[in-house]
Formats: C-alpha cells, structure tokens, sequence
C-alpha cells in the first residue's frame, strides 16, 4: 500500500512539472533561424577569428541574419562557401585562397643595440627604438608575434624573420594584426614569385644594413614585359593581376631577393 | 616633445631666430608652443630620432653663440590678477609639467579650475637619484613664491600644499619661514615613487584618486616646482619655457654634476660638458627607473628631461632571469596596490579580459616591481606591453562598431 502511494504521488508531481515546463516552453519561445544551425555545421569551427566575429558560431549568427556574406570564412574557401551559399540559397562566387606572407627575408648585418627584454616583438618597439633594434628600420624582428598567433603552426621564424607555411596557412589573417611592423600581407596561394623586402633607404644604405634587401637597381621592373614588378618606396612591389609567372625578374635580381614559390603550377 | 598633439613649425629652413622666439604653434587644446633656446639660424626641419625611440618631426638651429634675446619678451603683470591671461600665457609660453611625464600645463590648470580646492606642488623628486627639484627650489625661491600664488589665483583653490622630502633639509629650512599662511609645508619621508601624482595626493592629503581619474576628481592640482617657477618667470620676463634643470650622474662619470640645459641640446654635448672623457656603457634619458634608455646619443633633451644617468659596465650587467617563486614581494610593494605575479601571467597568457579586470592601466609604469623580483623578472617591460595589447584591443573594437554602425 505504502509503496503505491509513492509512486501515485511522484507520477503526479512529474506529470505536473511536465505540465509547466511544457507551458514554459511555449512562452519563452525564442525564435532561432535554422539555417544559423546548419550553417554552424558546416564552418570549420576552428574558431580562428578570421571573419572578424567571435569564433565560428558569431559568423553563422551573422551569415544567417546578412550581416556578413556567405563567403565570410576564409580557412573554408570555395568548398565551405559553396556549402553555406546552399543553405543561405545564394549563389557563392570562387574563391581564391590567399595566403600570408613576410616582406622579409631577414640577414640584418648586425644590431644598433643589445636587447635583452621580453622575447616579444611588440615589447621590442615600446623601449629603445620604436623599430627594434635590428640595423633595418623597416625589416622583420624575428622574436616570432606571428608565430605565436598562428593557430595553426604555419609560421617560423628562420635566419631572423618569419616565413609562411603557404601549405599550412588558412588564411585567416591573424598574424597580419599580430605584427607590429606591419609587414604581413595576404598574397594568392598560387603567387608565381615574391618579393621578400620592405626596406625604404637608398641601396648604399641597404647595403651596410641588409644582407638580402632590396638595392633598388630595378632591373625587375625594367626587364618584366607585364608591368608586374615595380620598385616602390624602395622595394619591389608585384601585382599579382599581371604576374604571369615567366621568372625573368628571379633571375636577373643581383640580390636574390626575388624568388619563385613552388605553388604557381600546382 | 611632449604629451599631446604635435605642434605646428612657424619658422622655414633659413629663418633667423632669437631666444626665447615662438618657433612651433601648438595644436589643440592638449599640446604646447616651442621656443627657440638660442639665437641663430633654422638650418633644417627634419624627423629626427627622440629619447622615445621614434623619429619626430624636429627643428634644428645652429647657434650663433650670442644668445640674443627676442626683443618683444616682455613682463606680463595684467597676469597677476586674471586667471584667464595667465592660462593664455602658461600655453603662449610653452610650459609643461617638468617632472618627467610632460603634461601641458595649462590644459592642467584647465582642468582643476573650479574643482580644486587645494594645490600640492611637488618637491617630492620624482627618482632616486635626481636633485633637480631641490636644487630649483634653493635657486629660485622668490620665482617659486610668487610661481605658488599665481597658480592658486588660476586654480581658484584656498589652500596650497608645498610637499618636500625630509632629506632635503636645506630647502625645508629656507622656504618655512617664507611661506604665506595659505600655504603648508608638508615634509614627506623619503621614498620611491612618491613624485607621482597619484601617490602624492595620497601621503600628502590622504585622498585617493579613482581608477581611471584625474587629481582634480579628488580636488586637487599637483605642479612640480620647477614649473611653478617657469609659470613665475614667464609672468614677471615673459621668459618661454627654453631651459630647464638637468641631473647628469652616473658611475660612468668621473664628477656627477647638476646643469642647466637649453631645451633641445643634444645628449651627447651634455654628457661631454660634464665629463669629457666619459665612455658610459649604457645611457638613460629620465630617472633610472622610469627613463629611456638611449642607443643614439644625438637625441635631443626634452622639456620634461630631468636627469640623464650614464652607466658603467658593472652597471648594465644582465642577469638570467628564473621562474617566479611567489614570494609576493612585487605586490606588497605596488604603490598602486596591484598584483604584479597575476598581471605577469596574464601578459603571458595575452588575457586581455583579466588585464583589464586586475586593472593593468592603473599601473605607472614605476618600476618598483621589477626592482625588487628575486626571479628578475621583467615585470614592468611585460606590462608596458601588456597596455600596448590593450590599447590595441581598444582600437580594433572602436573601429569594428564604427564598420557596424555604417553597415546599418
């Protein structure tokens, strides 16, 4: 008798908690689009900032409601985008996958001062001189911000500046907002030849400082037939718009600044 | 330089200038007027490396060894009762605080006029090491005097507080006797880092400053003296602020000497003035603690250089640094009360959120921590960038609710 009165009045209380939760559900009812679900799914959910929102669930809220476009993920490229431009029902155009890059190759000739603070790129510009301590005013630290961003191992830092892992980097530009220097830029993944030098000075200059920058003699611009290589600000600057790849310029730089990349014909 | 907007050049490469003649404008309510500090010829307007590391757009005169004063230099008595003109002569003379941190002094006034009901001036000197403040204040007591008045009349503040360490017993025997009765000398005991404002509100007058507010939330106006008696001098010569108290010691020297130094005079000819054949291993524009440390020594004094240290080797030896061991020395020594051992993690960890909430920014970048770590830590470089990270963050924020509010 006794046990079946428990049980009655359990099964009353949880019919009647039912009740009110069922009540509760319909009230508080918040309207989610479905489609922010989806397309959470199919976002890589790396969460590596990219698109500018916090992490991938903030991109699906914003693609979902139109406030980015169906592109806005850039570690997923074409195939994420064709993917959520399925469920947004829009059409995604191509995209091309871009990569990071250091206009520097490093082989500062020497340092105007001994620096023995934090290993921290940013830290080496707030004390001695805002442009570090290396002789090149212009070029890399190699105290490796970058590196430490990069959530997916593709930066290094080697004969004093960093490089990119091209076959590692999504992307996502994050290092380009961890340099102090502002040396990082997004170039195509198939990019035929780069130019890795940021140095402003004369080649005299360059010269006492800089084992690898540029000296501005311009042969590249000079012998490129495309207009693809011009000496800018004291560095040469390639427009991957007319870039066709013929390496020309590679060969002719006394420097051997310029130099091919082995993903133009991949 | 100084804190704020740059100013404006009002000279041209050749132009012909006198001491003491306008040469820079300044720009916006938070900048200061130049003065030329000798007589000769502007021979370039050009950037030029500064004892903050950066190039800056500087002017450079070559003396014509004869110092000859501008002519329309004139005494200003219609300052003495209206604190409008005398506002409108601290910024026409170019006066900033000359403690180290070099806030425009009227934008200061500016700022406490009405809410200030009590004035301190700072003879607290603002490192271990630097004697400029006590030795302008022996120099030029009646310029001081008269320099405390004024500043009072322009704040609109009853009393004022005269705060000088107890070690200074020369300065506190010449100037109690002279004080006027709105006026208190307030004999402080000698510490480190008591010339900051906030600490000096604080052992002076008992009052705390909020996180993130100014003197005058609490009442107060804090003058160093040695601006007090450029305030006194601009008023009763018209002289501009061109030349100020230097402190050059150090072990590198053979004779550490106290000098007064044209404004803009290269490091190096100070140095070699005082001891021609020093060979310092390592030179520090500002105190010890909170200074720059230069690796070009043609950098220019500035208006707020109150001392320049040279170092032997035996000085700049760099010593390993360890694991912090949490002794918690750092935090019992923060003159702000904060806790040094978890702001260090959070830099390492880049934990932007927790900076914040451990209040980072409060930090005056003293120095106190980092000398007294047992591990060597570099505490305060680490929250020098810390507050970088910060300001960045900031930045970034601001400009994404900018693209947002636009997108809409």
């Amino acid at each position: 008798m006794n046990i079946l009165s428990a049980v009655a009045v359990l099964a009353g209380l949880g019919g009647l908690f039912g009740l009110a939760l069922a009540y509760a559900s319909g009230v508080f009812f918040v309207k989610t689009d479905a489609r922010e679900e989806r397309i959470s799914e199919v976002l890589p959910g790396i969460n590596c900032g990219g698109c500018g929102f916090a992490g991938c669930g903030g991109c699906a809220e914003a693609i979902a409601a139109g406030r980015a476009a169906v592109t806005a993920c850039i570690p997923g490229g074409s195939e994420t985008a064709a993917k959520v431009a399925g469920i947004m029902g829009v059409e995604a155009e191509a995209q091309e996958l871009r990569v990071a890059f250091v206009r520097c190759a490093g082989g500062s000739l020497g340092q105007k001062y001994e620096y023995t603070g934090v290993k921290d790129c940013l830290a080496a510009t707030l004390t001695g001189s805002s442009a570090g301590p290396q002789l090149c005013e212009q070029g890399c630290l190699g105290f490796g911000s970058c590196a430490a961003a990069c959530r997916f191992g593709a930066l290094r830092v080697e004969n004093g500046a960093a490089v990119v892992d091209a076959d590692l980097c999504t992307g996502c530009g994050q290092c380009v907002s961890a340099c102090p220097k502002k040396l990082i830029d997004m170039i195509p993944y198939r990019a035929a030849v780069t130019a890795p030098c940021s140095g402003c000075e004369k080649g005299s200059v360059t010269r006492k400082r800089c084992a690898s920058g540029c000296i501005g003699c311009g042969k590249c611009e000079k012998l490129c037939e495309h207009g693809a290589v011009r000496i800018i600000g004291g560095h040469p600057v390639i427009d991957y718009a007319k870039c066709v790849g013929c390496g020309e310029c590679v060969g002719a730089c006394p420097r051997q600044l310029l130099r091919t990349t082995p993903r133009f014909r991949s | 330089m100084h804190i704020g907007a740059p100013s404006r050049p009002l000279v041209e490469v050749g132009t012909q200038v006198k001491r003491g003649e306008k040469i820079a404008e300044a720009q916006g309510g938070i900048s200061a007027c130049l003065h030329s500090p000798v007589s000769g010829t502007v021979s370039a307007i050009e950037p030029h490396l500064t004892a903050s590391g950066s190039r800056t757009d500087c002017i450079v005169i070559d003396s014509d060894g004869l110092n000859t004063p501008d002519p329309s230099l004139r005494p200003h008595p219609e300052c003495e009762h209206d604190p409008d003109a005398l506002i409108a002569l601290v910024r026409e003379a170019g006066i900033t605080g000359m403690g180290g941190a070099g806030f425009p002094t009227a934008a200061k006034i500016l700022s406490a006029r009405g809410k200030a009901d009590t004035v301190l001036f700072n003879g607290a000197e603002c490192e271990p090491g630097i004697v400029s403040d006590f030795c302008s204040m022996l120099d030029n007591s009646p310029q001081l005097l008269h320099g405390m008045e004024l500043l009072l009349m322009a704040c609109g503040a009853e009393k004022g507080v005269l705060a000088i360490e107890e070690n200074k017993s020369e300065a506190i025997s010449l100037l109690s006797p002279l004080l006027p009765e709105r006026i208190t000398l307030r004999v402080l005991p000698t510490a480190y880092p008591q010339g900051g404002e906030k600490q000096l509100i604080y052992r002076s007058l008992g009052r705390e400053v909020p996180s993130g507010g100014l003197p005058a939330d609490v009442g107060c106006a804090v003058f160093n003296v040695e601006t007090v008696i450029a305030v006194a001098e601009a008023v009763e010569s018209g002289k501009p602020l061109i030349e100020r108290y230097c402190t050059v010691t150090g072990t590198a020297l053979q004779k550490p000497k106290l000098v007064k130094i044209a404004i803009g005079t290269p490091v190096e000819h100070i140095l070699r003035s005082v001891d021609p054949l020093c060979e310092p291993r390592k030179v520090i524009a500002g105190g010890v603690m909170m200074g720059s440390s230069l690796f070009d020594l043609s950098v220019p004094a500035e208006k707020g250089t109150n001392g320049i240290f040279a170092m032997a080797l035996d000085d700049t030896r760099f010593r390993e640094q360890s694991v912090c061991i949490r002794c918690g020395r750092c935090a019992e020594n923060c003159p702000m009360g904060l806790m040094p051992n978890y702001l260090y993690m959070f830099v390492k960890k880049n934990a932007l959120d927790k900076l914040r909430a451990y209040h980072l920014n409060d930090c005056l970048d003293c120095g106190v921590c980092a000398y007294g770590c047992p591990a060597r830590l570099p505490l305060n470089q680490s929250f020098r960038l810390g507050k970088a990270k910060l300001r960045a963050d900031d930045a970034a924020r601001r400009a994404r609710e900018q693209a947002e509010k636009e997108a809409r």
